[in-house]
């Protein structure tokens, strides 16, 4: 296997080192949006690109980071696997690479698991241009720290992912989809108590007054569920459009805020239209009024974060106390004592 | 030690929470690994603000700190090697919150895992990680080891079960990392990067744990199989279809050898064995059960048993409890490895590791977790047969060679500690050792917590 892409990118990396200037690392560009603006060399890492190794006896995938989601759900999708995180692709260019590195999980996240969970491994370029390796391919590994892991939603501010292997599982025998008419705080109630019961809830989403739920395994457990919760038979179609956010609610020119709280934490009573993903744990807000989303959601035991935003803003992501930001720059600093990996995409000073 | 250094403690602890006697310090300088240090000063805090200025005296001074769940690890990891201080979490002991609306339990360090499955289980609830040494092994000790058992397979280690830390780093800094939700990253994910870094890296002084709803009812499940290839790719057939297993565990021909020994009811053909619980309800569970026989019947399987009650299947799993005293009786020590390889790399690892025993005539018997490739491997040894010693040092050596050889990683669950830290070189090179370094530098700069465990020097 040649390993031309990964060696042109070292190169960039150590000449960005010696000159002591940061780098702009992108691959798709889907997900620009999110996160602080970087200023800095561009440094495009999509032609990095390719299935390395697929065993689906294994339940492993290592793929470069430049290869395009679809192309990676399309293989597995021939052998009856997923990518069990469900993540969100904005658009055909979407890569693997920028989902790891943006952390983001769709819909089923509640029930199976985040990005992060899924990871196995990686290669990656560090701050000193060195090609380093973390992880395997094994499904459990507890030799050193977990960098891997790290990597994991640092959007690019640690170093340059290479390769990723990732769990990979089957997908579900049997699905069938319900929809309950009923009030928000009634619909967060009931999804808490089904929640915490041993049922295959593997989405649900509260919209409109309504409660969407999916439910995923084998046809006979499928069934009992659905004997038990009762509920209208609907489509399928709602949970792929809300993964890759093609919704109405995702597209409009408004400030889109991603609260993440305690499933349990009641309705939010805020103007506006919401939606409600992950048993309650995750909701969409459009807000533009005065209110301090950070402050709110920081006294909710949650965190926030400004996801879409139409000007400039100071913050995107919750700030962190004193303490908690100290060690994120110390951990950069270990990472890359240069400071050249997407400064600032996250933090100042990361 | 520096008087001064003890002074220090001694405005921070109440005296009956410092033990300086020797008698006592002794109880506290060993785990599993039967390695023994003594430690120079011992300390039982009770709160967060009591390490938190613990450490900081500790940094001001230079003194080396082992923090302490119960010395159950098997790596050596809380062994207190340049003696200092050990800080045994034995009296922060409360579950603090039990938040069954959020389906999570907030604890302090020194609560032990089966305190916390019970306060679940009051609820429908449990938390994933499973340790056979549950009744005594502490939350503290589970996620600085990032322990695990038989149900990872299907619902993870701590590190997938862990929603929120607070901890105190190596400066004395008290931080919280994670929050309280399902989805919990604010920036870098610092609550991964410490469970598994075995006390290297920060204190915890709380954590705040996912829970799971309790199946209703499981089943149990035997199968034997006349290869251990046979075995293997009943694995990988069981492993693929849509619903995973709650426990996969396995035992080569070797442990079946014992067993039968000792008189349990196994064909004398069998070559591998396999245990398999599933999870449901009803008739949802039945048919579960179903597709794991069926996935289970590849060519060269010889026999299906499927206990229908609690007692039936406590029969089926007695045949695995008995493994342990078994192996005693052969011989005195056992050197207990948890390698980890692909699935479809388990016949290799167990045909080489067969080939290793007859070379250096040690007895090597192998069983474990097979859905995830985590394979206990056992060299029986009798440490006072000084060559035996040597050579079972050598053969350990061969068979890390083996594990890397089969793209494996070196530990599953019992972590490096001492005992692996210099094997660790095999699987991870030297700029990545480095930069575990760094990160260590920046968390504990005067590398006073747990120093020499894990990381290897450069
Ligand atoms: C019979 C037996 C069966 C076992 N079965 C299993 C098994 O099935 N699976 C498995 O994974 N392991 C198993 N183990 C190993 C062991 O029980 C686990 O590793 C356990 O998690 C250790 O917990 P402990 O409280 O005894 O920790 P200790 O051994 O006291 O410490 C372990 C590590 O944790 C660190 N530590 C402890 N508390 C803290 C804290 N508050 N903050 C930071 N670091 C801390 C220590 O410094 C040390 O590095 C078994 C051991 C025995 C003896």
């Amino acid at each position: 296997m040649t390993d031309h892409t990964a060696r042109q990118l070292q190169q960039q990396v150590q000449q960005a080192i010696a000159e002591q200037q940061p780098l702009n690392i992108f691959a798709g560009n889907s997900r620009a949006f999110y996160g602080h603006p970087v200023a800095g060399t561009p440094c495009p890492v999509a032609d990095h690109q390719g299935i390395i190794d697929y065993q689906p006896a294994e339940l492993v995938i290592t793929v470069k980071a430049g290869t395009r989601l679809s192309e990676i759900e399309q293989t597995l999708a021939e052998h009856n696997q997923m990518l069990a995180f469900e993540p969100p692709a904005f658009n055909e260019s979407s890569t693997i690479g920028g989902c790891v590195a943006a952390g983001l999980s769709g819909p089923s996240r509640a029930f199976s698991g985040s990005v992060r969970d899924f990871v196995l491994g990686c290669r990656m370029i560090n701050g000193r241009g060195e090609i380093v390796q973390f992880g395997g391919q094994v499904m459990k590994n507890v030799a050193g720290y977990d960098v891997s892991r790290l990597m994991a939603g640092s959007l690019g501010t640690l170093g340059i992912l290479l390769d990723i292997s990732l769990k990979v599982l089957p997908r579900p025998a049997s699905r069938l989809s319900l929809k309950f008419d009923m009030e928000e705080a009634a619909a967060i109630k009931s999804i808490r108590q089904w929640a915490g019961q041993p049922l295959p809830i593997s989405a649900s989403c509260i919209m409109q007054e309504q409660l969407l739920i999916r439910l995923d395994s084998t046809p006979s457990a499928v069934d009992s569920a659905r004997q038990k919760l009762g509920g209208e038979i609907i489509d399928d179609s709602i949970w792929p459009r809300l993964q890759h956010q093609q919704m109405d609610f995702f597209q409009q020119d408004k400030n889109l805020w991603r609260l993440s709280l305690p499933p349990a934490t009641a309705p939010l009573n805020m103007p506006g239209e919401q939606i409600i993903e992950w048993h309650g744990g995750q909701r969409w807000i459009h807000h533009e009024g005065e209110t301090d989303i950070f402050a709110l959601t920081s006294s909710l035991g949650g965190h926030a974060c400004l996801y879409k935003t139409r000007s400039r803003a100071d913050n995107i992501f919750q700030p962190l106390d004193t303490q908690l930001m100290t060690l994120q720059r110390n951990t950069k600093q270990a990472m890359d004592p240069m400071g050249i990996f997407n400064p600032g995409r996250i933090y100042r000073g990361l | 030690m520096d008087t001064a250094f003890h002074k220090a403690i001694k405005k921070i602890l109440p005296a009956q929470q410092i033990l300086t006697d020797e008698a006592e310090r002794l109880t506290y300088g060993y785990d599993n690994s039967r390695r023994h240090a003594l430690p120079d000063i011992v300390v039982l805090p009770h709160t967060e603000r009591q390490v938190a200025d613990i450490v900081k005296a500790c940094h001001d001074f230079k003194v080396p700190l082992t923090a302490r769940g119960r010395g159950t690890g098997t790596t050596g990891a809380t062994v207190p090697v340049r003696g200092g201080l050990v800080m045994s979490f034995e009296q922060m002991n409360k579950i603090i919150n039990m938040d069954a609306a959020n389906r999570m339990i907030t604890v302090e360090p020194g609560v032990t895992n089966q305190q916390v499955q019970q306060a679940a289980a009051e609820h429908g609830f449990f938390w994933a990680p499973d340790p056979t040494s549950a009744a005594f092994c502490t939350v503290g000790g589970n996620l600085a080891y990032n322990s695990a058992g038989p149900r990872a397979v299907k619902y993870g280690s701590c590190r997938e079960n862990t929603l929120e830390l607070r901890a105190v780093t190596g400066t004395g800094e008290i931080i919280r990392c994670g929050t309280h939700t399902t989805k919990g990253v604010v920036g870098y994910d610092l609550t991964r990067l410490i469970i598994g870094s075995e006390g290297t890296l920060a204190i915890i002084t709380q954590a705040t744990l996912k829970l799971l709803p309790k199946a209703e009812s499981k089943y149990t499940l035997k199968f034997t199989y006349n290869s251990m290839d046979a075995a293997a790719r009943a694995v990988s057939s069981i492993m693929a279809q849509p619903d995973t297993p709650c426990a996969l565990e396995f035992m080569d021909s070797r442990a079946l050898q014992l067993i039968r020994e000792n008189g349990a009811d196994i064909s004398a053909d069998a070559a591998a064995l396999l245990m398999v619980e599933v999870e449901g309800r009803g008739s949802a569970l039945q048919q579960a059960a179903d597709a794991v026989i069926q996935a289970a019947r590849v060519e060269g399987h010889l026999h299906t048993e499927q206990a229908r009650n609690a007692e039936e299947a406590a029969q089926i799993w007695q045949a695995r409890k008995q493994l342990s005293p078994s192996l005693r009786k052969i011989a005195p020590k056992k050197i207990n490895e948890d390698v980890v390889v692909p699935v479809s790399h388990i016949p290799a690892l167990i045909n080489g590791l067969n080939q290793l025993s007859d070379q250096y005539r040690i007895p090597i018997v192998n069983f474990g977790h097979a859905g995830n490739g985590n394979i206990h491997v056992n060299l029986l040894i009798n440490p006072d047969d000084k060559m035996q010693m040597a050579s079972a040092q050598e053969c350990l050596n061969q068979v890390f060679d083996l594990v890397i050889k089969l793209d494996g990683s070196l530990s599953g669950e019992h972590g490096v500690g001492l005992e692996k830290r210099d094997f660790i070189y095999k699987e991870l090179g030297a700029a990545e050792i480095r930069l575990m370094h760094a990160i260590k530098k920046q968390f504990d700069p005067h590398n006073i917590l747990n120093a020499d465990k894990t990381l290897p020097a450069l």
